[in-house]
C-alpha cells in the first residue's frame, strides 16, 4: 500500500495537494474568520465608560449598553437610544434603587454577585412593536435586564419609577426560579386563575386579585407570577395595605372574592419567603424594607 | 526529458518559493486589517470637511425636508445642529456619539439620542425616520449613504461637504413662530394638522391648506377668490388636493412640488413665500376671545407683494357634517380642552354620572312630536332622552352655529335636571360656533366637533 502511494504518478498528485494545502496555509497562518465587525470605538475611554467599566463591569461582570445596537432588540421592535446625559443618572438610578437594597441585607450581596445578569440594557424610549402595541418594560427573563423610557428619568416621578423598579426587580426574580425551580407547589395556589397564552391583556386587575394574582401579567404563568408577586411586594409600598390586608366590613359578593384572592396572594408571599430564604439565604421582607427605605 | 506530469509539480513547487516571499510580492491584508482600513476610510472621510457636512433630510417621500449640518470628529463623536425646534429647542446644537460598523456594508450608526432619533419616534415610531444608514459610495466630493431600516424604497441621504457660515441658512425663527399656528388646534387621538389661510391681499385670492408641521408637508385644499372663507365659496372655489413637502431655508418657505391653479382668471404658480414679519395680530378664530392669533406677513416674487399668512378652521373633510342626520356617541368621548373626558372626572360625570351617550340630533323628523328636532343632549342608562333645543340652523362650511333655546325635553319627565343639562350643554358649545371635521374610521362616519373658545372636542358618529 505504502508503495503504491508512492509510485511516481501518486507522488505527483501527492506533491500537488501537499503544494496546495501549503499554499492554503502558508501566508495566512494568522487569520481568523471570526473577525470583528464593529467599530473599535475611540470614545470607548470617555469618563462615562470609564465609569462603568470600574463600577459595573470589573465591580460585577456585568455591561451597560447605552450605545445603540441592533443585536439587543428583535427585528420587528423599534426603539431609540437613550440620550447621552441621561446614562450617569440612570445608572446611579440602578446603584441606588436595585443594587444598594441587596447589598445592605444579610446574604443579598453573595446573591446579587452569583446571580447578576450580564448585561443591562437602556433604552431611550418605548419599545414600538409591528404591530402597533407599545412595551413599556420587557419581560425577558435571562441574561439580559431591558430599561425602557431612560429618556424621561424622574426618580420623583412615581409612574416612572415604579415602571422601572417592577422591570429590574420582577427580571431579577425569574433567576431564583430559573436555578432553584419554583416553591413547592406553588402552582396550587390558584390553580385555576392562570389565562390562556397571550390572553392576559384581556383581563382587568379586579378580576386579576380576585383570582389571587398581584396584577394581570401574572395570570400568564407561574412562572411570571412568581416574578410578578416578588416585584410588587419589593417595589410596591402599598402592597401590605392593599393587596395583603383584607378589606374590612366586606358585605358584597366582589368585596369577599378579592379578600378571597388576596388571601391566596398571602399564600404566595409566604411560600416565596420561604423559598428566598432556604436557596439564597436572603430574607425577602428585610429586602422590602431595604427597598422601601429608598423610596 | 522531463515527463508530462512532472510539469504541474514543478510549477507548483515553483509558485510555493515565489508566493511566500514577503519582498517580491505585498502580502494582502488580513481580512481584519482589510475590514478596519475600510472603518478608517469612512471615518476619514466623514472628518475631513473643516466645516463638516450639510444634510437636507427628507425621512420619507410625502414628508418635507430637515435642514442639518454634520461634524465628525475622530473621537466618535458627532455634532449635530438642526432646524428642528422641538423639546425647547435641544436639537439646535447637539452633540451625540456614532460609530462605524462592517455588517451589511459599512454602516453609520447614531449611538445616542439627537434629531434624527426623535425623528424616529414620532408617530409612534411609525414617521419613517432613521438613524442607522449604510454607505452608498462617494460622489464627487458627497458622500452617499441610504436608509439601513427602511423595509421598501431606502432613504437616500447626501452629505455634501458645508461651506464657511452654512448655518446662517438655518430659518430656526420661522420654524418657532409656525409653530404657534398648532396651538389653536384639535388634539384628540392625533389632532388635526393647523390650516392657514394664505391671502395674496393685492390679488384678493386666498389659498387654504393644512401644514403638519412636524412631518413638514402641506396638503394644498382650496383657493379662490376673496379673503374669507364664506367670499371664496361664494365666488366659487378651486379644489387644488395636492400635497407637497417644504423646506425653511433662508427665510422661505419652499414647496418640494409647486401649486399652479387658476382663480378668477389669474394664473397662480406658488413655489415658494418669503416670510418676513411675525406677530400676533390676526383676528382670533374664537368670536368672543379678545386675544389675536399668529400671523405671518411675507411676499411671492414675481407674484404678490403683500402676502399675509393666518390661521383657519375651515377644513374640507367636515362639508359632510350636515342636518336630516342624528349624531350619537359614547359619552366618554366628549372631552375638554386638556383632553380629559367630561364623562371621567368632569362635568358629565359630576351632572350626569348615569348618562350612557351623547346626542346631537341635527334637524331630524322625530317619532315623538315632542322631541326637539334640533336640539343635544344625553341618552341615559335606562334609554331615556335628555335634551336641549337650538335654532334651527344648517351648516356653512365647517362650521355649525349652536344657538341654544330654553326648550328642553326629558322624556322621563326628570325636569329637574333642567339647569344641569343648561349648564353642560352651555359649557361644551360655548361661543356657539363648532367646526366639524372628519376623523377617518374604518366602516362608519365619524366627526370630530372642534370648539375654538374653549378647546372641547367631541365625536359623533352618524
Amino acid at each position: 500500500m505504502l508503495n503504491n502511494i508512492f509510485s511516481a504518478g501518486n507522488f505527483a498528485r501527492f506533491i500537488l495537494l501537499g503544494g496546495l494545502m501549503f499554499i492554503c496555509n502558508a501566508c495566512y497562518d494568522d487569520e481568523s474568520l471570526n473577525v470583528p465587525v464593529q467599530d473599535t470605538n475611540p470614545n470607548l475611554s470617555s469618563p462615562l465608560d470609564q465609569y462603568i467599566e470600574e463600577n459595573f463591569t470589573k465591580e460585577y461582570g456585568m455591561a451597560i449598553r447605552y450605545r445603540f445596537v441592533d443585536r439587543y432588540i428583535d427585528p420587528d421592535e423599534r426603539v431609540t437610544p437613550p440620550r447621552l446625559e441621561v446614562v450617569r443618572p440612570m445608572l446611579d438610578f440602578i446603584e441606588d434603587f436595585w443594587i444598594a437594597p441587596y447589598m445592605e441585607v444579610e446574604n443579598g450581596e453573595e446573591f446579587f454577585r452569583n446571580h447578576v445578569p450580564a448585561e443591562i440594557v437602556l433604552l431611550g424610549g418605548f419599545i414600538y412593536n409591528e404591530d402597533g402595541t407599545v412595551t413599556l418594560g420587557t419581560a425577558d427573563a435571562g441574561a439580559q435586564i431591558t430599561f425602557t423610557n431612560v429618556n424621561a428619568i424622574d426618580p420623583s416621578d412615581l409612574d416612572w419609577r415604579a415602571l422601572q423598579l417592577q422591570t429590574v426587580y420582577h427580571e431579577f426574580a425569574h433567576t431564583v426560579h430559573q436555578d432553584y425551580k419554583l416553591p413547592a407547589a406553588f402552582e396550587t395556589i390558584s390553580p385555576t386563575g392562570y389565562t390562556s397564552a397571550g390572553s392576559w391583556f384581556n383581563l382587568p386587575e379586579e378580576d386579576a386579585l380576585q383570582r389571587g394574582f398581584v396584577s394581570p401579567y401574572a395570570t400568564s404563568s407561574p412562572n411570571e407570577d412568581f416574578a410578578e408577586t416578588v416585584a410588587f411586594y419589593l417595589f410596591d409600598e402599598e402592597f401590605i395595605n392593599n393587596t395583603l390586608t383584607d378589606e374590612p366590613d366586606c358585605d358584597t359578593p366582589e368585596c369577599a372574592r378579592r379578600n378571597e384572592g388576596r388571601e391566596r396572594i398571602r399564600q404566595k408571599v409566604n411560600s416565596i419567603s420561604e423559598h428566598y430564604e432556604n436557596v439564597t439565604g436572603v430574607n425577602l421582607q428585610e429586602l422590602r424594607e431595604a427597598v422601601q427605605s429608598k423610596l | 526529458m522531463i515527463k508530462l506530469y512532472k510539469i504541474p509539480v514543478i510549477i507548483l513547487c515553483f509558485s510555493v518559493i515565489i508566493s511566500c516571499n514577503d519582498d517580491d510580492s505585498p502580502k494582502l491584508p488580513s481580512v481584519e486589517e482589510r475590514v478596519n482600513e475600510a472603518i478608517s476610510g469612512l471615518r476619514n472621510e466623514l472628518t475631513s470637511p473643516a466645516d463638516g457636512w450639510i444634510l437636507e433630510y427628507s425621512p420619507t417621500p410625502d414628508a418635507g425636508v430637515f435642514f442639518m449640518l454634520l461634524k465628525f470628529d475622530a473621537n466618535g463623536d458627532v455634532r449635530i445642529r438642526s432646524d428642528v425646534a422641538s423639546n425647547d429647542g435641544e436639537f439646535y446644537d447637539q452633540t451625540i456619539t456614532y460609530r462605524i460598523d462592517n455588517a451589511l456594508g459599512l454602516e453609520l450608526i447614531l449611538e445616542t439620542f439627537g434629531v434624527f432619533h426623535y425623528l424616529f419616534e414620532q408617530e409612534q415610531a411609525n414617521f419613517g425616520a432613521e438613524f442607522e444608514f449604510i454607505f452608498n459610495e462617494k460622489d464627487g466630493d458627497n458622500l452617499i449613504f441610504r436608509s439601513a431600516t427602511d423595509f421598501g424604497e431606502p432613504t437616500i441621504l447626501t452629505f455634501e461637504p458645508a461651506p464657511a457660515g452654512a448655518e446662517s441658512g438655518f430659518s430656526r425663527e420661522i420654524v418657532e413662530n409656525l409653530d404657534a399656528f398648532g396651538e389653536l388646534t384639535p388634539q384628540i387621538f392625533g389632532g388635526d394638522p393647523p390650516v392657514q389661510q394664505i391671502i395674496l391681499e393685492d390679488r384678493n385670492i386666498s389659498i387654504f391648506w393644512s401644514i403638519d408641521l412636524q412631518k413638514r408637508n402641506i396638503f394644498a385644499d382650496i383657493a379662490g377668490v376673496g379673503t374669507t372663507v364664506e367670499e371664496v365659496f361664494a365666488n366659487g372655489r378651486v379644489n387644488i388636493g395636492q400635497n407637497t413637502g417644504y423646506t425653511l431655508r433662508d427665510g422661505k418657505l419652499v414647496l418640494l412640488n409647486p401649486i399652479s391653479f387658476v382663480a378668477g382668471g389669474q394664473q397662480v404658480n406658488l413655489s415658494e413665500i418669503s416670510l418676513t414679519s411675525f406677530e400676533m395680530t390676526a383676528p382670533p378664530l374664537c368670536n368672543s376671545d379678545i386675544e389675536l392669533g399668529p400671523k405671518y406677513k411675507g411676499r411671492i416674487q414675481g407674484l404678490s407683494n403683500n402676502v399675509s399668512m393666518i390661521n383657519s378652521l375651515y377644513n374640507s373633510t367636515g362639508l359632510g357634517f350636515q342636518p336630516n342626520n342624528a349624531y350619537t356617541v359614547n359619552v366618554i368621548f366628549v372631552f375638554d380642552g386638556e383632553g380629559n373626558s367630561l364623562a371621567q372626572g368632569g362635568i358629565l360625570e359630576e351632572k350626569f354620572p348615569d348618562a350612557s351617550a351623547f346626542a346631537f340630533l341635527y334637524g331630524i323628523n322625530p317619532i315623538d312630536p315632542d322631541l326637539p328636532p334640533y336640539s343635544i343632549g344625553l341618552i341615559m342608562e335606562d334609554g331615556s332622552i335628555y335634551v336641549r333645543a337650538f335654532e334651527p340652523t344648517t351648516t356653512e362650511q365647517n362650521k355649525v352655529t349652536v344657538t341654544f333655546t330654553d326648550e328642553f325635553y326629558f322624556d322621563d319627565g326628570s325636569t329637574d335636571r333642567e339647569d344641569d343639562l343648561r349648564e353642560v350643554t352651555d359649557l361644551i358649545f360655548e361661543g356657539s360656533e363648532i367646526y366639524a371635521s372628519d376623523l377617518p374610521t374604518d366602516g362608519i362616519n365619524v366627526f370630530r366637533l372642534f370648539n375654538p373658545c374653549n378647546r372641547y372636542e367631541l365625536f359623533l358618529v352618524q
